[in-house]
């Protein structure tokens, strides 16, 4: 991943907005190692367990909770990175079918409905942290609520990019190539 | 609140909102519709995504990307060219029989088609044109989904629950993968000699066959150690796919040599956010899914097309033709999180076998991502060679027809599906 996107001082026309996209690059690096690392992991977790049960006749208690741990924190925190590169589908036959400046627009405006999605699940999974500090994992002693953490990063880290979309200092990924670059029609 | 979930998924759905997103709005609406407690949502997407099985996906999508890094897919190209290079269409052969043996690594219908995309189609397109040599590639990419290890099966067999195992289903698909490949192997050889491309490949020899079997021996026997632990029951497809990871990083550092240290962080970043995809929808879905159950949804439908027939062969006609409809607009993933857990229980409770309902599901949506106007294939293909989907349709017609053709001859010989299977205890 490299430091700066190239877009970044196209779209960064005041100090406000730059700094907007400094932070937002800065949690992207930050989310892109953590997704390494739960990846990683994961994967030595499981094969681990393998190498435990056929070679060692023996079985790592914590590994089948851990590897889902690293698991479902990987595709949470990945979530945000695939709304900034646009990876999410989408049915775009009969909006395809509108005038590119419509298509921008409505692009936006689903951007802005994605995010209040984001805001709603940010509040909730704020709430099922609370409600599950108090309880552990099964095989090891942590928070429960470790879990849920995941998501509500996700979901914030979501809501920064769907902004961002929304307010056009960060490329549309759902709209045509040449509103993608800035252009208004 | 059924009925303000469905108006709301859909009317966003069309307006272009990614459809992981319009499912977590629709389900919001529905939870606020039906004055249920909002705290369902995260906890009903946790649960969905802490799944063991589940981690087959990132996992055998890793194992693909570390495989392409490692330079296996020259070594599957050469091991084909020396086989059956030089008959008409060799160079198409040989991307059928890389694409089958790709399938049997990675799992991905997309992910082939850009690692036989971009390797295959610039030497393919001097010989053959461009339209015919995409439509090639398209179509042995489209084998990801159907030859084990499969991520669409993967998929199926955990949003249709107890009723089918990821096992019987990789083996529910290997005689109609095999029937598709040479299939599309025969019907490269009409094509070819009709338009007279020139022969490609050197002549056959059998030491030059030897030493590139030689060559490409342990990517061969990856499918084989993979697939063959998941069915013969020696490990779980999470822990297989994990077995798939540890052996591409080995053959990259030890047998190819052309793995970098420096490659695996990027695949383990790219097979994440992919299969972030499918996990978006799949967390957002189960919210509805959960709304759905409480609105009794799934017994309703089932009690309503009871009513209408109680033939399992219409009703299968039925599902197959929506499927064809749905894949048409709706990105496959998103079909079976959405259709599954309402379709497969109705399947049973019409006595329709579940592993022939499962793989004929994922057929007739693998085809779909071949068919227009969606098909995500198509324009996966048109984005690698730069053609437009109307020159890619006059090559691909033949191939969509023929995988169409196989798709009809599982649903009226369900023999050809369901007897590997059954033969194998599943």
């Amino acid at each position: 991943m490299k430091p700066r996107a190239p877009w970044l001082e196209a779209h960064a026309s005041s100090p406000a907005k730059k700094r907007f996209l400094v932070t937002m690059l800065a949690i992207d690096r930050t989310s892109y190692y953590a997704i390494i690392l739960a990846m990683a992991s994961m994967t030595i977790l499981v094969t681990a367990q393998v190498f435990a049960r056929y070679v060692l006749s023996a079985s790592i208690d914590s590994a089948d909770e851990l590897s889902r741990l690293f698991f479902v924190w990987a595709i949470f925190l990945a979530i945000p990175h695939g709304i900034k590169i646009g990876i999410h589908v989408g049915i775009d036959v009969f909006v395809g079918l509108l005038p590119r400046a419509v298509q921008r627009q409505l692009a936006r405006l689903m951007a802005l409905a994605s995010a209040l999605v984001m805001i709603a699940l940010v509040w909730l999974s704020l709430g099922a942290v609370a409600d599950k500090w108090q309880q552990l994992m099964p095989t090891i002693p942590v928070t429960a609520a470790i879990f849920y953490i995941a998501v509500l990063i996700s979901a914030g880290h979501s809501l920064l990019h769907l902004i961002a979309q929304m307010l056009l200092i960060e490329p549309l990924p759902s709209a045509p190539a040449a509103v993608k670059e800035g252009a208004t029609s | 609140m059924t009925l303000s979930i469905v108006i709301t998924f859909l009317v966003f759905a069309f307006l272009r909102m990614p459809l992981a997103f319009a499912l977590g709005l629709a389900s919001l609406v529905g939870l606020f519709v039906g004055d249920m407690d909002f705290s369902v949502m995260p906890q009903r997407m946790m649960h969905s995504i802490d799944n063991f099985p589940l981690m087959a996906i990132p996992l055998f999508m890793l194992a693909g990307e570390l495989m392409v890094a490692a330079g296996i897919l020259q070594r599957l190209v050469d091991f084909a060219n020396s086989l059956i290079g030089r008959v008409h269409g060799g160079l198409a052969h040989v991307a059928i029989l890389a694409g089958m043996v790709l399938a049997a690594v990675s799992g991905a219908a997309v992910a082939s088609a850009s690692a036989l995309g971009s390797s295959l189609v610039p030497s393919m397109r001097e010989k053959y044109g461009t339209g015919y040599s995409s439509a090639v590639v398209a179509s042995a990419a489209n084998l990801g989904a159907i030859i084990p290890p499969s991520n669409a099966m993967i998929v199926y067999a955990l949003m249709a629950g107890s009723s089918v195992s990821v096992g019987g289903l990789f083996m529910a698909g290997v005689v109609p993968g095999i029937i598709l490949a040479v299939g599309f192997m025969g019907l490269a050889s009409f094509i070819s000699a009709k338009r007279r491309y020139p022969l490609t490949g050197g002549s056959l020899g059998l030491k030059h066959v030897l030493v590139q079997t030689w060559r490409a021996l342990p990517i061969l026997l990856m499918p084989i150690v993979v697939v063959g632990g998941i069915v013969a029951g020696a490990f779980t497809a999470t822990e297989g796919a994990a077995i798939a990871v540890v052996y591409a990083i080995f053959m990259g550092f030890f047998v190819t040599r052309k793995l970098r240290l420096s490659d695996i962080p990027k695949a383990m970043f790219n097979a994440a956010v992919t299969a972030a995809m499918v996990g978006a929808l799949i967390a957002f879905a189960s919210t509805m899914t959960f709304a759905f159950t409480i609105d009794l949804v799934p017994i309703q439908l089932a009690n309503w097309l009871q009513d209408f027939t109680s033939d399992p062969q219409v009703f299968l006609l039925l599902v197959m033709g929506l499927l064809i409809l749905v894949g048409m607009f709706i990105e496959s993933n998103a079909a079976y999180i959405m259709l599954v857990p309402l379709l497969a229980p109705i399947a049973l409770a019409y006595g329709i076998d579940p592993l022939l309902f499962g793989f004929l599901f994922v057929m007739n949506l693998v085809v779909g991502m071949m068919t227009p106007p969606v098909g995500v294939l198509l324009f996966v293909m048109c984005g690698i060679s730069n053609i437009n989907l109307s020159e890619l349709m006059k090559s691909a017609w033949p191939f969509i027809v023929f995988q169409y053709a196989v798709l009809a001859a599982c649903f009226l010989f369900p023999g050809i599906v369901t007897w590997l299977p059954r033969a194998l205890g599943y």
